[in-house]
């Protein structure tokens, strides 16, 4: 009864024609964001959040939430029209998706606007349903339940990167590190500052995931600007699949569903991971795996359904215990606490109206990512032939007015570029930004829970081992850690000892 | 041997800046009413980056001394060309006198906007002239989208 109240207060929330139109203009301008190749997801929701500056909680975090719905199922245009995924999440899909569109461009094209919609669907209810009962579970979590949880996270974040796990966890750490700069929480003493005021508060956090996520993109793209574009078919005659096709893959989408939504619930993974992920599942369950990769629609669907459904599985960790699973998720959490919003059980029982309108968002933004996929697929799929290089400085100014506005003082456009650098250096020599993000976010979390709790048991660090909740995510942890270096290990010797 | 000096220069650089930061925790006071204190925290993300950074050198040693070849990186980084890494500077440079102009002098942050909008514009379409007309939409269009949705929608004073 109180879960059908709530969702009444979120219907209220969002029932206007200007959170509507919010949603409708977010979507669009996201998947012309997620097409075009070297913009991302991350660089769109962190673009628009100054703009959400003079907004309400609701509208803000309407547009934020289009945005990303639009950016993460418009990648799928360039990496099945020309081979080029828009964003990482897509790159599973140019495997069957280019195949496919050289002999149809329409349908291959449908296969992955259907099959995102379904998985964003599943996931949106999934996130309807279990973040509620998991804010429940969460409010009953101690300090040192929530350090060790933290610490259980960033295993996982290390470890699920395909960049390999020491070089993730350096990173992480100084994501960590970098969010100690300034007053420190409990006792209010200020670190590595340099005497520098415009630091005493840190670094703004905006301004340093916009530095991270948007510049090293853009020099990429500016490296290699006047490179031509592959040509393409815009003949789309049968977009939509036929009922057979879909009942054909039916097990397909429900399995790949599971999967991304079950990804995205783990700290760190992602979507590249989930789509991999679901894609080999799907070749394994085929009866034809050899068409895997010459245009086969089960690759499409299971690489689209699983990266769409990863989104609605990164919020339940972000909402009901303030851990973002994705960069975007960190992103999205920065956006609440700008609107004086901490994610967490609490804001379950002080805000329902809010925090269900937030959810509902999403499945309205995945309606109306179908309806002008469907609508506009060949205007979308002509702004490919943009060139980038006319987008760059637009972005630029976006970025650098966008961290001013902030505080309204140019120290934070100092700290997008020197981040930018920073990000571009790390980025090339194989750390990954995404756990450096999200190390970002979990420091301060970490170091309040630890502190708060050694304090009230007098310097004791003993409750990490001895309370069952925070010795189960420590056990946990190791086993993330453990069990896939013993199974890698046993199948080398196995390996060995067959070619023995 | 390149690869070496390349796979061990970024490692050695964090072990170096950490032991700085670690030096820097000194001068953070003492706990007064809780047992870690400010400092514990940086130490403990130091000490785990000092760790992994030599791990990291150690294993780069170690498989160049036994020959085994370097785990490819699962996205791979395409080399920078020697045009790349001009265009990029270039890109940079431009970045850097927008932003100084803004900072430190007085002409108006929307005029520096569409000069630094029309230049890097044009740079990056090669100079063509068949560009300009593009690329003066889009260098006004943005400082007024700017104006319009910063400096009158958000009430945003501009620097």
């Amino acid at each position: 009864m109180e879960f059908l109240q709530n969702i009444m207060l979120g219907l209220e929330n969002i029932a206007s024609l200007y959170i509507l139109c919010l949603i409708v203009l977010g979507v669009g301008i996201g998947i012309v964001i997620g097409a075009i190749p070297g913009l991302s997801a991350t660089m769109a929701v962190g673009l628009a959040i100054p703009i959400t500056f003079g907004m309400d909680a609701m509208p803000g975090l309407a547009l934020l939430i289009s945005l990303y719905v639009g950016a993460l199922t418009g990648g799928l245009i360039s990496a099945t029209l020309l081979k080029i995924p828009g964003t990482p999440a897509s790159i599973v899909t140019t495997l069957d998706g280019y195949p496919m569109a050289r002999k149809n461009p329409g349908k291959a094209l449908g296969y992955g606007i259907v099959a995102s919609f379904l998985g964003g669907g599943f996931s949106y209810i999934c996130l309807l349903t279990l973040a509620p009962l998991c804010a429940e579970i969460a409010v009953k979590l101690g300090s040192f339940e929530l350090f060790s949880l933290i610490m259980c996270a960033m295993v996982m974040i290390a470890d699920s990167t395909q960049s390999g796990f020491i070089k993730a966890a350096i990173a992480g750490f100084i994501g960590m590190l970098i969010a100690t700069v300034g007053i420190a929480p409990i006792d209010g003493t200020t670190r590595f500052t340099f005497d520098i005021w415009q630091l005493a508060s840190g670094f703004d956090q905006t301004s340093v995931l916009l530095g991270l996520f948007a510049l090293p993109p853009l020099l990429e793209v500016v490296q290699k600007y006047d490179e031509p574009l592959p040509e393409y078919s815009l003949n789309f005659k049968e977009i939509l699949p036929s009922r057979a096709d879909l009942k054909d893959s039916a097990w397909n989408i429900i399995r790949s569903s599971f999967i991304g939504t079950w990804v995205g619930i783990l700290p760190g993974a992602g979507a590249v991971t989930a789509s991999i992920v679901a894609y080999n599942q799907a070749k394994n369950a085929s009866p034809h795996p050899e068409t895997f990769g010459k245009g086969d629609k089960d690759g499409i669907i299971a690489s689209e359904t699983a990266n769409n459904a990863v989104s609605g599985g990164a919020m339940i960790p972000m909402l009901t215990l303030g851990i973002p699973g994705c960069p975007v998720a960190a992103l999205l959490l920065s956006g609440l606490i700008i609107k004086d919003l901490q994610p967490g059980p609490a804001l379950f029982a002080s805000n329902p109206g809010l925090v269900y309108g937030f959810f509902l968002s999403f499945i309205l933004a995945n309606v109306a990512m179908l309806a002008l996929m469907l609508i506009l697929l060949k205007p979308f799929a002509m702004l490919l032939k943009v060139r980038t290089c006319y987008m760059v400085p637009f972005i630029l100014v976006m970025c650098v007015i966008g961290s001013f506005v902030m505080n309204n003082q140019m120290t934070d456009v100092w700290v997008l570029i020197g981040f930018g650098l920073v990000g571009y250096v790390l980025e090339r020599n194989g750390f990954p930004l995404s756990s450096l993000v999200l190390g970002l976010i979990l420091g301060p979390i970490a170091e309040i829970n630890l502190r708060e709790g050694l304090t009230a048991s007098h310097g004791s660090f003993m409750p990490l081992v001895t309370r069952p909740v925070s010795l189960a995510f420590l056990i946990l942890a190791v086993i993330v850690f453990v069990y896939p270096r013993v199974k890698a290990y046993r199948r080398k010797k196995l390996a060995a000892g067959v070619a023995a | 041997m390149k690869q070496l000096y390349k796979d061990c220069l970024m490692p050695a650089l964090l072990i170096a800046g950490s032991l700085f930061l670690w030096l820097e925790t000194n001068s953070i006071p003492p706990p007064n009413f809780e047992p870690l204190g400010a400092a514990f925290f940086p130490r403990f993300i130091l000490s785990v980056i000092i760790f992994f950074s030599a791990l990291l050198i150690v294993r780069n040693l170690w498989k160049a001394v036994r020959g085994i070849p370097m785990p490819q990186q699962a996205e791979k980084v395409e080399p920078t060309t020697a045009t790349g890494y001009l265009r990029m500077g270039i890109t940079l440079a431009l970045l850097l006198a927008y932003v100084l102009l803004v900072s430190y002098t007085d002409i108006p942050f929307l005029i520096l906007t569409l000069c630094y909008m029309l230049v890097f514009g044009w740079y990056l379409s090669s100079w063509r002239f068949r560009a300009l007309p593009i690329i003066v939409l889009l260098a006004v269009a943005t400082t007024g989208i700017v104006y319009a949705l910063f400096g009158v929608f958000l009430g945003v004073f501009f620097p």
